[in-house]
């Protein structure tokens, strides 16, 4: 019936007059706000509508029907993905809370929206197949989203059919993977640092399983070079690991192994792997056990190293910690025997100054003094390998030293050897003791002829070397600098390792008894300890040895040649000496054959009774003759020193079988004093005093050359009180 | 819409798949949520949801419901014209 009135009436439009026409528009409108109320009523009644607004005081309220906002719903709200459904062309008909939050934008900007529009460019045509896809199933993938505020955020996204009654949608899950990639990022920037920690230091992962039955063992990328095999054949379970592993050292590591598995604290043990090829290996191995949610062990996991190079260093260490030991105890009993020796050398001396002596007893004194001086050569060279020598110090170049020497030893060990030399010129000069160094590249050429049964060829070769750190692993003596090297290489029979190990052990040899005295190669080191360098030795058995001696270079300088004094052939005088000495029988001896020769002798036992004499007889005194090491509390060189400025034209000479206090100052030669090494002859003591006394004009004599000024003014700068707590008294 | 339904769901579906079809181009669609924003009910004389409202161009035109009867939406919206029975 409504329809029939509200049915349009068509009339052209000329004949209709304006009322006509307005009637029409209202019919018109009538009718369409009529259909539309017949269709709210329609879906009210049909239950087509989700809720209706009733007019409040505060606009409308909205009343639901039960079950629209369910449990679900809320939940799908409450997620941190974002959840979205999206029509088959992509547009989102529906999108959560979290996903609003996600881009940044508010709920009107999202819905309604085609999802690709906030994609980047190249990530929508991935969107495009995932849709597809997710039309007959299910997909996922990953895109970049751009957030309102201009942000890429790397979005993980599940698609899935979803079907509602009749329609079809796409759910979507979409994750926010921002912090999972910076994680991510974090993880992988700290695992390269690892990485490299682990490489720099060499260190190797291991691991093994300890709830599967075999235990297998598994190793990381460094580990595997430590085996010496190839990876077919390195170990996969425990105990094929323990079988790698030196049989002594097995034990170690199992209980080891056992312990931490209780014990949940780390461990370390160090053992020997063997390698196929024979070569003993050390490890070190640091590791713990790892519990699984239960608390069982799980997993024995750790890292691994080769520490072969730094128990050798430190087995060198040991050796040269050994020999020092061994150097102290003998320079202590060349010390006292160097006394007892002077002592009867000087008797034996006088008595063969008696005139009626037969022919036999002369004869027996003269052998008594030669057996006496072999004693006395082998002290002297007990002293050098315990670097107790005194050294005479002076700036030389290591090539003259050398080719003076291999023109002599040519000649020394025979046809059958074929000596060489290759000195390389512009060589830095070095401080040194020019007798030491020649007895040192004796010994090593004497060494290497023996080592040559049938003949070879020995290479003598000096070179200068500059050590950076790098180089310093290879021995623990080396450090940086500019050194000279001495090189001595032989082509004979090599040195096995244990050989190796004790050749600078005093005593030590492999040669014939009565062919060596097992102190050469102990001189050697002591010698060039005692210049600040040290000895390095390669050999192979069967190809041959090299010997490498390292002296530091001496600061760049001018060298100027000191004037040798001419040899004076009066050796009697009539001067006053002051002896000092603490051996009676020796001081007794001294004074004895000084006043023989003619001098005025004054005796003192140690410093404080040298100052009593010299209160009274200090006038006349010329000269001191005193031992280095005095009783007391005051060296003989502080007492030179003190009676030097007393006396400023006082002649001195330092006796001593050996002495630190010296080798502290530097040399007695640089002091300006002269020396006189225990045991002497009195021919040699007569000498020295009368050249000591003939000397130029004391103030020309200490006037020191200009490159030893400092530690002249060093030595001379020393006034110690009288008597000091510094009792050094060895002697 | 009153919170984000199944047939606010469906509805928005049909009313984005009839505007391509017959608007390309030539429409914007705004979602409101009364159960967020209950206040703009009022100035669109809203009864029940969901229900779309044509804004622009004027009169205004409300069609209630999930929009699966493209007929009526494309009448409503005064795209087709009114025919008889």
């Amino acid at each position: 019936m409504i329809r029939q009135f509200v049915e349009p009436t068509i009339l052209p439009a000329a004949r209709c007059s304006d009322t006509e026409r307005q009637l029409q528009r209202q019919l018109e409108e009538a009718q369409a706000r009529l259909a539309e109320m017949e269709s709210t009523l329609d879906a009210i009644r049909s239950g087509g509508v989700d809720g209706v607004i009733v007019a409040g005081t505060m606009g409308g309220e909205v009343f639901t029907r039960r079950g629209v906002r369910e449990p679900f719903g809320q939940l799908i709200e409450h997620l941190s993905e974002g959840a979205l459904v999206l029509s088959r062309d992509g547009y989102i008909l529906y999108s959560n809370k979290a996903f609003g939050r996600i881009l940044d934008a508010p709920m009107e900007k999202i819905l309604g929206e085609e999802f690709a529009q906030f994609l980047g460019k190249a990530d929508q045509g991935i969107l495009g197949e995932l849709l597809e896809t997710a039309w007959s199933g299910s997909s996922h993938g990953e895109v970049n989203a751009l957030s309102q505020n201009g942000a890429i955020v790397p979005l993980r996204l599940g698609l899935r059919r979803l079907q509602m009654g009749p329609e079809v949608f796409v759910a979507v899950v979409a994750t926010d993977l921002t912090e999972s990639k910076r994680r991510d990022e974090e993880l992988r920037q700290s695992e390269q640092r690892l990485q490299m920690a682990v490489a720099a230091a060499n260190l190797g992962a291991w691991e093994i399983n300890l709830q599967s039955p075999h235990r297998p063992f598994l190793l990381g990328e460094p580990y595997v070079t430590m085996f010496g095999r190839d990876r077919a054949h390195l170990p996969v379970s425990e105990e094929q690991f323990l079988t790698c592993i030196h049989p002594e050292d097995r034990d170690l590591v199992r209980r080891c192994f056992a312990s931490a598995e209780v014990h949940d604290t780390p461990f370390q043990c160090e053992f020997r792997i063997l390698w196929p090829d024979g070569a003993v290996h050390w490890h070190a191995i640091f590791g713990r056990t790892m519990r699984d949610a239960r608390g069982r062990a799980d997993r024995l996991v750790g890292v691994g190293m080769d520490v072969t190079r730094r128990r050798e260093l430190e087995a060198e260490l040991r050796q040269s910690q050994k020999l020092e030991g061994i150097g102290q105890l003998a320079g202590g009993v060349a010390h006292d025997f160097n006394n007892i020796l002077a002592a009867m050398l000087l008797q034996i001396e006088s008595l063969e100054m008696g005139e009626n002596l037969t022919r036999d007893t002369r004869d027996a004194l003269a052998g008594l003094t030669t057996q006496a001086k072999r004693a006395s050569d082998l002290t002297r060279q007990l002293l050098m390998f315990s670097r107790r020598s005194v050294l005479c110090l002076k700036r030389l170049d290591l090539n003259v030293v050398v080719n003076d020497m291999v023109r002599m030893l040519g000649r020394i060990i025979g046809e059958d050897f074929d000596l060489v030399l290759h000195s390389e010129d512009a060589l830095p000069s070095v401080e040194a003791d020019a007798g030491l160094l020649e007895q040192v590249l004796m010994n090593l050429v004497v060494n290497a002829r023996d080592a040559m049964a049938g003949g070879g060829r020995i290479t003598v070769h000096t070179a200068p070397v500059s050590l950076g750190l790098v180089h310093l692993a290879k021995h623990p003596d080396r450090r940086p600098g500019l050194f000279v090297c001495l090189t001595v290489c032989d082509t004979g029979c090599g040195m096995s390792h244990s050989t190796l190990k004790r050749i600078f052990e005093p005593f030590f040899t492999t040669k014939e008894i009565g062919k060596g005295t097992g102190l050469g190669l102990a001189t050697v080191h002591g010698i060039v300890a005692q210049h600040n360098g040290w000895v390095e030795v390669d050999s192979a058995v069967g190809v041959g040895t090299t010997f490498r001696v390292y002296l530091p270079a001496a600061e760049e300088l001018s060298v100027n040649a000191p004037a040798a004094a001419p040899a004076l052939p009066v050796l009697r005088g009539t001067e006053c000496i002051l002896v000092v000495e603490d051996e009676p029988m020796l001081r007794q001896l001294i004074g004895q054959a000084l006043r023989v020769l003619g001098y005025r002798v004054f005796e003192a036992e140690h410093a404080r009774e040298a100052f009593t004499c010299w209160e009274r007889h200090g006038g006349e005194v010329d000269l001191l003759l005193s031992d280095t090491v005095l009783p007391g509390g005051m060296s003989g060189l502080q007492l030179a020193e003190r009676l030097i400025q007393l006396k400023p034209n006082l002649k001195v000479i330092m006796t001593s079988g050996y002495s630190t206090e010296i080798g502290k100052a530097g040399t007695v030669g640089k002091a300006g004093f002269a020396y006189l090494p225990k045991p002497y002859e009195i021919k040699l003591l007569a000498r020295t005093v009368r050249e000591c006394l003939s000397q130029a004009g004391v103030s020309e004599r200490r006037t020191p050359p200009p490159e030893s000024s400092r530690d002249e003014g060093r030595v001379r700068q020393v006034s110690l009180p009288l008597m000091t707590a510094d009792a050094r008294a060895g002697a | 819409m009153a919170g984000q339904t199944p047939k606010s769901l469906v509805a928005l579906a049909n009313l984005k798949r009839i505007c391509e079809e017959h608007l390309e181009g030539e429409y914007r669609i705004e979602v409101v949520d009364l159960l967020e924003r209950p206040q703009l009910a009022a100035g669109d004389q809203i009864i029940a949801v969901p229900t779309l409202v044509r804004n622009l161009p004027p009169p205004l035109r409300r069609i209630i419901g999930d929009l699966s009867n493209a007929e009526r939406v494309l009448v409503g919206l005064d795209i087709k014209p009114r025919t008889s029975p």
